[in-house]
């Protein structure tokens, strides 16, 4: 774990602010749709996700926010592919107090999925402290000065000087921008250094190379900003 | 019975069991057999399987249709001909299939003018050709009335069997001919091929009599195997002709220049082509093979420049990347004599009939014996002119291993043929193929699959979790069925196709040849540079260096599909740039090689071993004492590695990292196998990450802390060297890359869907994710075992590895360790251009910790000003 300002990153790829976790990008129903695309294989992100998502919880959280992208793309033909939402919500509602979903671009929600769990909330975006937490794919209207975003599943990617290669899941943060990870096992991310081109709109015209980094290897490693590393490895 | 050599007929004897009318045309035509048809006629005849290896221009043709010709003229005359296909001849290139459909047109023609000429009623004899580019009216016509002779590629075939509307034609086939067979057997797409033949040897009514036509290659008992698979557990018969040694070869190594360090490669390059315009004025068609397409290009632009004007329009080039416009107008310029001169890379390799080519120019090793023999047997067309061809050798390594190659060559001692062992991929698609023909009984469908060669060792437990696979049932702990292309009951014991996507999935995704995605790269003001593989994309990471075209390129970006670079003049590549698979040296001329450094060596200081060398080796006085030269400054500086001595030898680069040099010349293959383990016992020895780079003459390890001699001797322990390389694998480059080839074809990843044949490795999933998440799910899944196997088995010569670590072990091969100033001149090419990859020692954790380390440092140096 690791505090900046008064947020805690923490290695399960959340952010944390007193009893709320804020969490993003599970993309529950991808597997679905890799076989569209020709990629057989079973739904097995639920079990990895599920259990992250419990372990996280036991660290004290009452408020379980999850910043967008909960699902990846649902077809209307195949019902029992909210199979994994549901068990998501049943698990989630069991232990925590309130769970606030932010809408995401992937999210096309049916309202009467959420409205069959206690205490479960969709919003365009959440205000907490001086935060306000969104998904980050459009703008949305808020008071805060600090935000937390997420949408760009941010890695980085690095060779040492024997040429090995290792990606790392991470957050980034620019001033009073803090970007989240993507949750989701099956996504490791996109490297920022060689992929600069950020998709939010809030993010769009930043220079990556201001960008500070804190990676994720079982715990939370800061890294200083994408300048820093390149000058620390060429 | 099984493998018996064949016997050889007189002429007589062959025109005995002819009809009168194909006697008749024979006769007029031609004077006598030729040796393969003396030998394969009256077998082909007597309804024996048969394996003919002979050379071009040697009646190949004739000598495998000849019998069932006749067979069909006599049916023909009775007008018993029905509507079925009785002759299936396959082969691996479609340009050969329409070759032999013309002939067969000409002598069909001509015989039924014969029959016109005695006023003989004939039923006409259809021949057909059906591959991936026959169109749809054809097919049609195909499918109605069926040809009686059908020409096809193994991926055709393999759907032509699942297709219900025309399998039926597929039950009464009297000959089934296998063309090119030798480059067949030694890849996936050979052991697709087996089971195709027991597919359609489960159907037949009657006797399917098996025919393969083959080039040189060893040993010719196992390919006949290959040929005919097992039935009940025994071999089927089959018989053995082999002629190749009737055509007389005639092959010497040829260098530009004496010195082959120090001459520039300007000098070289003038010098080079002057030598090959020298051959080709001499000759009257020469046919010049490179080892790739690039180098066809070059060769064929510089030889035009030189040559001018007149010559433009006489030299062609011929490769796969040409369109098949181009590529059809050399092979017809070619056949007529109207070529001087054709370069190629191997696309010329095999069958089609080139006419008059009466030189073979090889730049460059061809790597195996059996290869310089094919490529050289292309020259020479009638049976009793010579193959001539010379062997163009750039460095001191090529010349060195041509010698010993071209010796070996001219005393026919070839190297033997690899082939795989039961590809579960392959196994794959053909089990959904089956899937498609109807319901089966799980013990008969294996029954079946076991008669063929390379699944002869198939176990039931290896089959049915193909099945499970395939039916969706990933691991035996989650029930759940997903996405699954066949059923598979076991109570009932039997599978069948499901849904219905399984047919068209089928006939789109069948093939073994993997396909390349190719990304473009451009500069930062957009100029386009070329383009590389998807594969070598995907790792590029920030401040990469690659050559491209010659320059080097820094990597700065990716932007969906291209990337950005920026052009950087004289730095020296950084990227491990193994993923062009260059053709390996083969195992056994490797210990050749061996053996002819201990007999130079041993008379390295003899007044007399140039003229030993010239009059041992066939060699010209230059290239003789550019050989003495080479090993002489190895002597100085180090010591020549031999069949009986290992020599490694140890020195620190300029980057104070410490450079193992195994001077083991066994073969890319093998090494890569022994320098994945070596690496992996050192790295974890040391707790560091090592380099390695692997060339057909040795390899290399890199580490930043020294070994000590015990340290470096104990890596070349015989015990767990399979368990230590499946660890060394796992986060290698060359098993993602792999792991993608595999995984389309075993259909998990589909690289042709709804039509869309769009690259899914870029924009869905990596490699690396999908094997981590198959793991989970279950490490024996028959996808990874296949990985592994491929790996281990095709791409490196793990059996090869272990046996030389046994000699080694044996004390036949001594090892001797040497610390060196620099890189002796033995080891130049590996340093220089090896191929690499690495052994990830260090944990994740640690990297990601001292970098944060080293990025404290930078941050605290810039505060401190």
């Amino acid at each position: 774990m690791l505090k900046v300002d008064d947020l805690v990153l923490n290695p399960f790829k959340a952010v944390i602010l007193d009893d709320i976790a804020i969490i993003a990008d599970l993309h529950l129903g991808y597997e679905n749709v890799l076989q569209n695309t020709g990629i057989s294989i079973p739904t097995v992100q639920i079990g990895e996700i599920l259990e992250n998502v419990k372990k996280l919880i036991e660290v004290g959280v009452n408020t379980l926010v999850i910043n967008g992208d909960v699902k990846h793309e649902f077809s209307q033909n195949l019902p029992v592919e909210w199979k994994d939402v549901k068990a998501l919500l049943s698990m989630v509602t069991e232990r925590v107090e309130k769970t606030i979903i932010v809408r995401g671009n992937h999210d096309n929600f049916l309202p009467s999925i959420v409205r069959k769990y206690r205490n479960v909330e969709m919003v365009d975006v959440f205000e907490i402290s001086d935060y306000a937490v969104f998904h980050g794919h459009i703008k949305v209207k808020f008071d805060a000065e600090k935000m937390i975003i997420a949408h760009e599943h941010p890695a980085i990617k690095l060779r040492d000087e024997i040429g090995g290669s290792y990606k790392y899941s991470c957050f980034i943060r620019f001033d009073e921008i803090i970007v989240i990870p993507a949750f989701s096992p099956l996504m490791r991310g996109t490297d920022i250094i060689s992929n600069p081109d950020f998709m939010s709109p809030l993010l769009k015209g930043r220079d990556v190379e201001l960008a500070e980094v804190y990676a994720i290897e079982d715990d939370i490693v800061s890294l200083g900003t994408v300048a820093e590393i390149k000058r620390a490895l060429l | 019975m099984a493998i018996i050599n064949g016997i050889e007929y007189s002429d007589d004897e062959v025109f005995a069991i002819l009809d009168d009318l194909v006697r008749k045309w024979f006769r007029r035509k031609y004077v006598s057999f030729t040796p393969p048809q003396k030998y394969a006629i009256v077998e082909a005849h007597r309804k024996n399987n048969i394996l003919i290896c002979s050379p071009t221009g040697s009646g190949k043709t004739l000598s495998a249709f000849l019998a069932a010709i006749n067979e069909l003229v006599m049916l023909a005359k009775r007008g018993a001909l029905e509507d079925s296909v009785y002759i299936l001849y396959v082969s691996p290139l479609k340009a050969l299939n329409n070759d032999i459909k013309r002939n067969l047109e000409e002598p069909l023609a001509e015989i039924y003018q014969l029959a016109a000429e005695e006023n003989m009623e004939i039923q006409p004899i259809r021949i057909g050709v059906r591959t991936g580019d026959t169109d749809q009216k054809e097919r049609q016509n195909q499918t109605r009335k069926p040809p009686h002779i059908l020409i096809t590629t193994p991926e055709s075939l393999a759907i032509l069997l699942s297709t219900p509307k025309f399998s039926k034609n597929l039950e009464n086939i009297r000959y089934l001919i296998i063309d090119e067979i030798h480059s067949l057997a030694e890849n996936k797409r050979g052991s697709h091929i087996t089971l195709s033949m027991e597919r359609l040897e489960e159907r037949q009514k009657g006797k399917m009599v098996r025919i393969g036509l083959s080039a040189t290659i060893h040993p010719i008992e196992e390919v006949a195997r290959f040929l005919v698979g097992l039935d009940n557990g025994d071999w089927r018969d089959c018989i053995v002709v082999d002629v190749s040694f009737s055509k007389s070869i005639d092959i010497k190594v040829v260098s530009p220049v004496e010195d082959l360090i120090y001459t520039p490669s300007d000098r070289m390059s003038e010098l080079m082509y002057e030598k090959i315009i020298e051959m080709i004025q001499s000759a009257r068609t020469t046919l010049i093979f490179t080892n790739t397409r690039s180098a066809t290009e070059r060769v064929v632009y510089n030889l035009r420049k030189r040559l001018g004007e007149e010559f433009v329009e006489e030299i062609g080039a011929h490769h796969s990347s040409l369109s098949k416009q181009i590529r059809l107008d050399i092979e017809e310029r070619l056949k007529k004599g109207e070529m001087r001169c054709v370069v190629c890379s191997t696309s010329l390799e095999l069958g089609i009939d080139i006419g008059y080519v009466d030189q073979v120019i090889l730049l460059g090793s061809p790597k195996s014996i059996s290869r310089a023999l094919q490529r050289v047997g292309r020259s020479g067309h009638k049976l009793h002119e010579q193959s001539y061809g010379r062997i163009l050798v750039l460095d001191q390594d090529d010349l060195v291993e041509c010698t010993v190659l071209t010796k070996e060559a001219m005393d026919r001692n070839l190297d033997r043929v690899r082939i795989p062992e039961k590809p579960l991929d392959v196994l794959v698609q053909h089990i959904l193929g089956m899937a498609l023909e109807k319901v089966w009984n799980i013990d008969e469908a294996l029954k079946v699959i076991k008669r063929a060669y390379p699944f002869r060792n198939l176990t039931k437990d290896e089959f049915i979790s193909v099945l499970n696979y395939l039916s969706g049932s990933y691991s035996q702990l989650e029930k759940k069925k997903v996405y699954g292309k066949i059923w598979v009951d076991f109570d009932s014991n039997e599978f069948g196709k499901r849904g219905r996507m399984a047919r068209p999935i089928y006939y789109l995704n069948v093939g073994v040849i993997p396909d390349e995605v190719a990304i473009r790269v451009v500069t930062k003001d957009g100029r386009r540079i070329g383009k590389i593989e998807e594969e070598f994309a995907e790792r590029l990471v920030l401040g990469d260096i690659f050559v491209l075209g010659g320059k080097t390129y820094r990597f700065l970006r990716s932007r969906g599909m291209r990337i950005v670079v920026e052009e950087v003049i004289g730095e020296r590549p950084t990227v491990p740039s193994w993923f062009s698979e260059q053709l390996p040296l083969s195992y056994d001329l490797g210990w050749k090689i061996q053996e002819f450094r201990r007999a130079v060596k041993e008379r390295l200081f003899d007044e007399d071993i140039t003229e030993w060398l010239i009059s041992t080796y066939h060699l010209e006085d230059v290239t003789a004492r550019a050989i003495v030269r080479y090993f002489r400054e190895q002597s100085f500086i180090s010591d020549v590695s031999t069949d009986r001595e290992l020599i490694v030898e140890h020195f620190i680069d300029e980057k104070k990292l410490h450079n193992y040099v195994f001077h083991t010349v066994v073969g890319r293959r093998s090494n890569n196998a022994l320098a994945r383990v070596f690496g992996y016992r050192a790295g974890k020895k040391k707790g560091a990450n090592v380099r390695m780079a692997i060339g057909d003459n040795g390899f290399m390890l890199t580490i930043s802390k020294e070994m000590s001699q015990e340290e470096l001797l104990q890596m070349f322990s015989v015990d767990n060297f399979q368990e230590d390389l499946i660890i060394a694998l796992d986060r290698s480059e060359i098993l993602k890359r792999r792991f993608r080839h595999v995984a389309v074809r075993s259909l998990l990843v589909l690289r042709n869907y709804l039509g869309r044949e769009k690259s899914v490795w870029r924009q869905q999933m990596d490699s690396e994710t999908l094997m981590r998440v198959i793991k989970k799910i279950d490490p024996n899944f028959p996808i990874l075992k296949e990985v592994y196997r491929e790996v281990m088995e095709d791409a490196m010569e793990i059996d090869n590895a272990i046996d030389y670590l046994n000699k080694v072990k044996k004390k036949e091969v001594k090892v001797t360790l040497k610390d060196l100033p620099t890189p002796s001149p033995f080891a130049f090419n590996l340093v220089a251009m090896g191929e690499s990859d690495i052994v990830l020692m260090e944990d994740r954790k640690a990297f990601i910790q001292r970098l944060h380390a080293r990025v404290m440092e930078v941050i605290n140096n810039a505060q401190s000003g």
